[in-house]
């Protein structure tokens, strides 16, 4: 998931938080999908950054996040100086092997998202519910 | 080295122009040793400050305190969270404040640490996770304070940490003779935290050595390296810290808990990402 600015909003994101309100109200569902109508209501009421399922847009974020793939990428990096370290290469390399295993479930979910997308849009003609999972 | 010390503390302390907490803070301080002062009374004095009081309402309002969007007013945050966190927000968001551009990414790092330390607390079966999570946000206010007070030698950390590829308080070490765990101490005392608080901060790259209030100590100890594996804001340098197992034990963590709070700190920092002051 990501928390992206409304102005890179792109119809068929999902959002994999709701959206709140400063009161605390929520205006949308968790996994609704957006559409060009969606994403200008949105603007209108001045939300100006949302959290989508998936990594769509590449904001250049320093470092940071929760790509687990990126996170187990940079595991040798920051434990480099503690190589002869018994204990701490101990600690590395359980912490790599559970990024690999979030990575590798974090794209298992992401796959099973787009099987499930594929097989909704086809026998319904493409017509998308317009109130998203919220029923 | 002794002697750059002595003077290095005094520069630190020299009260003229240590970041001036606001002066709302002293006069609830002593309303709060007052047996007979109300909740009221003291959210009447904070109140009066209104930029200070969104601040302290924005705070209590994030994921980080546990109560997300549920808290209207002063009071309320009192009576819910207590007197020693909303001081520890007000020190926190003020001292931050001035150094607002600068050091984005380690206010950023605080608020993961005091995200991670409220999960750790809670897997660890604290009660108040709230107290660990303040703790948490003020860790490394020594650093906020060694930027504001001697900006040249600041800048000098900085190239060290580059130059020889050390970690931020091995730098500090080599150039100021101190890391900021001893400037924590100082200022801890300075501004009369509360012992847990003080203890935590002096102590979270050492909690092994933690005389009193070990347990808070070895929270901010794993949630600062929780945060360092995430690179989730920037504590100035890109280096996981050295876990000590004798944190883990102290809390009767396996890493299979530590790997559970991984998970929940994953799954919260994208709600903090952009906390601004
Ligand atoms: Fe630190
Ligand atoms: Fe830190």
């Amino acid at each position: 998931m990501q928390k992206i600015p409304i102005n890179l909003a792109k119809p068929g994101m999902k959002l994999a938080r709701p959206v709140v309100k400063d009161g605390g109200i929520t205006v949308m569902a968790e996994g609704m999908e957006l559409t060009e109508a969606l994403i200008s209501r949105l603007d209108t009421m001045k939300i100006d950054k949302i959290v989508v399922q998936g990594n769509p847009v590449d904001i250049g974020e320093s470092g940071g996040g929760t790509a687990f793939d990126e996170r187990l990428a940079r595991m040798p990096h920051l434990f480099r100086h503690y190589k002869q370290d018994k204990w701490m290469s101990r600690v590395r390399d359980r912490m790599i092997e559970y990024f690999r295993f979030k990575a590798a479930q974090q794209a298992a979910r992401e796959r099973a998202e787009q099987e499930r997308d594929e097989l909704m849009e086809e026998p319904e003609n493409g017509e998308t519910v317009e109130n998203g999972g919220e029923a | 080295m002794e002697d750059l010390r002595t003077t290095v503390k005094g520069q630190i302390l020299s009260i003229q122009d240590l970041p001036t907490l606001p002066g709302v803070l002293d006069e609830v301080t002593k309303l709060v040793e007052d047996p007979d002062a109300s909740t009221e009374a003291i959210a009447k004095v904070i109140s009066r400050d209104q930029v200070l009081s969104a601040k302290v309402l924005k705070m209590v309002n994030s994921p980080i305190y546990g109560f997300p969007g549920r808290i209207g007013t002063i009071q309320h945050a009192l009576v819910l969270l207590g007197f020693n966190v909303i001081r520890g927000i007000i020190i926190s968001t003020s001292v931050f404040d001035m150094m607002v551009a600068a050091m984005k990414g380690l206010w950023e790092h605080s608020l993961g640490v005091a995200t991670a330390s409220n999960i750790v607390a809670k897997n660890a079966g604290f009660e108040d996770p709230e107290e660990y999570a303040v703790a948490g946000l003020l860790h490394d206010l020594g650093k906020v304070v060694t930027a504001v007070q001697l900006p040249e030698l600041h800048d000098t950390i900085l190239a060290t940490v580059k130059e020889r590829d050390i970690t931020y308080l091995r730098a500090e070490k080599a150039v100021l003779g101190f890391g900021h765990d001893r400037i924590n101490a100082w200022v801890a005392r300075h501004w009369h935290l509360p012992g847990n608080i003080r203890e935590a901060m002096s102590r979270h790259h050492s909690p092994h050595l933690a005389e009193f209030y070990k347990p808070v100590a070895c929270v901010v100890h794993i949630a600062d390296f929780m945060v360092r594996l995430f690179e989730f804001g920037s504590s100035g340098d890109d280096q996981t810290a050295y876990l000590r197992p004798e944190a883990l034990k102290e809390l009767g963590f396996k890493m299979s808990d530590l790997e559970r709070s991984l998970d929940e700190l994953s799954e919260q920092m994208i709600d903090i990402a952009d906390l601004s002051l």
